[in-house]
């Protein structure tokens, strides 16, 4: 064969394999994608009169695309309970099929790409105007929610989320709201925790030391952590801010390990969570608790990439499993069993979903998908409280958007699973503490 | 503390070294800056995952394995890839890593998503604890593996005639193919064994380190700086340089400030530049 013949051939070969690596892919792509492929393809205005549309925006590339992919499957679930007939799921628009009070209209999820602060607000801009969303939602954090409501508040659309930032609510915003708790609230539960455990258990907790990744979720919560704090009384020995995703975490470990604090709170995504406990574990360090302040502690990746490292973590939290609610456990095994391939619901992921059923229901109340009817909907929500599968009592919308019958729950995690430590209302586990070490001895 | 700092500052240091001779072996011998460096080195975590996995090797018996598998890749990117663009325009031969890095970034996103993964047991484990110094079993490995690998690539480029043919094709390529050097043979390669090292790198970080697909890209920036300070093209200088990294991210972070530990890395090797414009070792 001469050189020319050669060369086709390789060319060929190299061709085929492309092709099957595509298909493959491909393929894959598919199966996890479909609902947002055949959302960009039919945004015709016809069926726009059939559907209420929904934005969602959530992270599908990247690092983050697996917490996507989870929440993502939970609000499938939760639009499928809504509009096809679920007389065994005992919460409202489960018994009917679409919204009753919009003629059985369904709900339609249209996606976006959550990559950054800058694709959140240009990605709720395409769902606003060019696919025709009356609401958006998705798994935001506080940075990502103030870009998204850039878009939400000019065209005076309801934007539901979960960025917990006290400064959300300070912002004047018209169409903002939250279900779940705030990082004041979450952060005075864990100091009041703290308190419990002196007097109940006589713990001996004074020192107290904060670690936080620099961007606004960390920086929020060390501030409020701060106030907290000096309000409680305890001692802050170290607060460290650091960058996240760093290469190594040795000297943020080592200034802790040299100030010895008795409980170490730590507003960390997941992938530094895991580089901090593994680092923790070759200086033979452990304090008496690590409390976390969700983000990285409500991954359920902590749990496959730390296994028995993970144990007796806690971590601040909106929602639980092991919520003493039957309705809780329904929802938690339909979702694992129909939806997630076997994953759990973690509280991350309940809490985004929940926003959108909130959102529906808000839409069914106010019977039309105006904003303006949406938010005095939203303002006065009804519920019957017997069929609430979230902790507090309700959904009650206070004028900047904050759900104030919500309720903040201390976890720690035993055997795999977190568990309620706090209040002592639903308490379901009496938690571990001091944590043991590394290494027996 | 201070022997605790000094201890941990070589650990990091050690690995840093191993990314940085990657990228210094190709820049000294081609003139291609290796932006592809740290998805070799997240190839390689991933490689030992697997081998982990699927046939329960640990991650240090399966260092020639994945040496073996990142060479013969390093071999196929230099055919395909690096040899065309060699051909073109400078700016083509400078971007062509940088493009490979997004494609296998992205592509093993596809292929096994982003989620952390973690290699759950490993032979060395538990700590010696010393009272002033606790070393961790498991960070001694990187420690070890670095100086093995630096003083095996030190001794085939000086002691053999294939390292002498490399180091020769370095300085004046087109003399060496007069001499009948075949500097196409001496390009694939070092361009082999510089993935190969990334892929080692990969087997001793997965020791203690999460896995996913955005991994490498930190540590090439890291790298890519351990590189120039040390001097470009200069490998014992690339190892002292990820060395000098290491220490000084400890030390700025323990007893200056953890938020400006970089800071006072990039402060260092402005210092150097200033000094010594090609690095220390650079000539």
């Amino acid at each position: 064969m001469n050189r020319k013949g050669k060369r086709i051939i390789r060319y060929l070969g190299i061709s085929l394999f492309l092709i099957i690596l595509a298909g493959g892919c491909a393929k894959d792509q598919e199966l996890n994608q479909t609902d947002y492929s055949n959302n960009n393809k039919e945004p015709e205005i016809n069926k726009e009169e059939e559907t209420v549309k929904i934005g969602v925006l959530l992270p599908m590339s990247g690092a983050q695309s697996k917490a996507g992919q989870e929440v993502r499957a939970a609000m499938n679930m939760f639009v499928d309970i809504i509009n096809e007939n679920r007389n065994d799921i005992d919460i409202p628009l489960a018994q009917s099929e679409g919204l009753p009070n919009l003629g059985g209209k369904k709900i339609e999820l249209v996606f976006g790409d959550l990559k950054s602060a800058d694709t959140a607000l240009s990605e709720a801009e395409r769902l606003i105007t060019s696919e025709g969303a009356v609401g958006i939602c998705g798994l935001f954090s506080s940075a990502n929610t103030k870009t998204a409501a850039v878009s939400t508040e000019k065209y005076g659309i309801p934007l539901m989320s979960e960025g917990t930032s006290p400064t959300l609510t300070e912002k004047g915003y018209q169409y903002f709201f939250r279900v779940f708790p705030d990082d004041t609230m979450y952060v005075e539960d864990s100091f009041k925790y703290l308190m419990e455990l002196n007097e109940t258990k006589q713990a001996d907790i004074k020192t107290v030391a904060f670690i936080s990744e620099d961007t606004e979720f960390g920086k929020n919560i060390a501030n409020v952590e701060k106030k907290c704090a000096e309000k409680y009384g305890f001692e802050i020995v170290e607060n460290i801010t650091y960058s996240s995703n760093a290469t190594n975490l040795i000297s943020e470990s080592l200034k802790l390990k040299k100030s010895d604090p008795d409980v170490v709170m730590m507003s960390s995504y997941i992938s530094d969570v895991i580089l901090y406990m593994k680092t923790f574990k070759q200086l033979n360090y452990k304090p008496k608790m690590i409390m976390g302040q969700r983000g990285g502690f409500m991954t359920s990746e902590l749990f496959t990439a730390l296994g028995e490292d993970a144990e007796g973590l806690c971590s601040t939290s909106a929602w639980s499993l092991d919520l003493q609610i039957p309705l809780v456990k329904q929802l938690g095994d339909l979702y694992k069993e129909e939806y997630s391939g076997g994953v759990e619901m973690i509280a991350d992921v309940l809490k985004c979903s929940t926003d959108l059923y909130v959102l529906c229901l808000a839409i069914n109340q106010a019977g039309s998908t105006d904003a303006e009817a949406i938010k005095e909907a939203m303002l006065n929500l009804e519920y019957p409280e017997e069929q609430l599968f979230i902790a507090g009592t309700g959904f009650e919308f206070n004028e900047v958007g904050q759900n104030t019958a919500a309720t903040a729950l201390i976890c720690q995690i035993k055997d795999g699973k977190y568990r309620t430590v706090y209040p002592n209302s639903i308490n379901a586990y009496e938690g571990l503490f001091p944590l043991p070490p590394w290494y027996e001895k | 503390m201070i022997i605790q700092c000094i201890f941990e500052g070589i650990v990091i240091g050690s690995i840093l070294a191993l990314i940085s001779m990657g990228i210094a072996l190709i820049w000294g011998v081609m003139n291609v800056l290796s932006f592809s460096q740290g998805e070799f080195l997240m190839i390689g975590m991933y490689l030992t995952f697997f081998f982990n996995k699927n046939l329960g090797l640990d991650p240090i018996i399966s260092i020639p394995f994945t040496a073996v598998i990142m060479f013969a890749l390093g071999v196929l990117v230099y055919k395909t890839l690096i040899r065309k663009a060699l051909k073109g325009p400078i700016l083509s031969q400078r971007l062509i890593t940088f493009a490979l890095s997004m494609v296998l970034v992205n592509g093993m996103l596809m292929l096994v998503t982003s989620e952390f993964r973690t290699i759950p047991k490993v032979i060395f484990t538990g700590t010696v604890d010393f009272g002033f110094l606790v070393i961790s079993k498991e960070k001694l490995v990187p420690l070890m593996v670095s100086v093995l690998v630096t003083g095996a690539l030190f001794l085939f480029m000086n002691k053999t005639n294939i390292g002498k043919a490399i180091r020769a094709t370095s300085l004046n390529k087109d003399a060496e193919e007069l001499v009948g050097i075949d500097t196409e043979f001496s390009y694939m390669l070092a361009f082999g064994i510089a993935s190969a090292i990334a892929g080692t790198a990969g087997c001793v970080l997965s020791y203690y380190y999460y896995i996913t697909p955005t991994v490498g890209t930190s540590f090439l920036l890291f790298g890519l700086i351990a590189v120039a300070l040390g001097g470009f093209g200069s490998i014992f200088g690339a190892y002292i340089g990820g060395l000098l990294m290491g220490i000084v991210d400890v030390f700025a972070g323990v007893y200056f400030n953890t938020a400006f530990k970089y800071v006072a890395v990039c402060a260092l090797f402005m210092l150097v530049v200033s000094f010594r414009p090609k690095g220390l070792f650079g000539k």
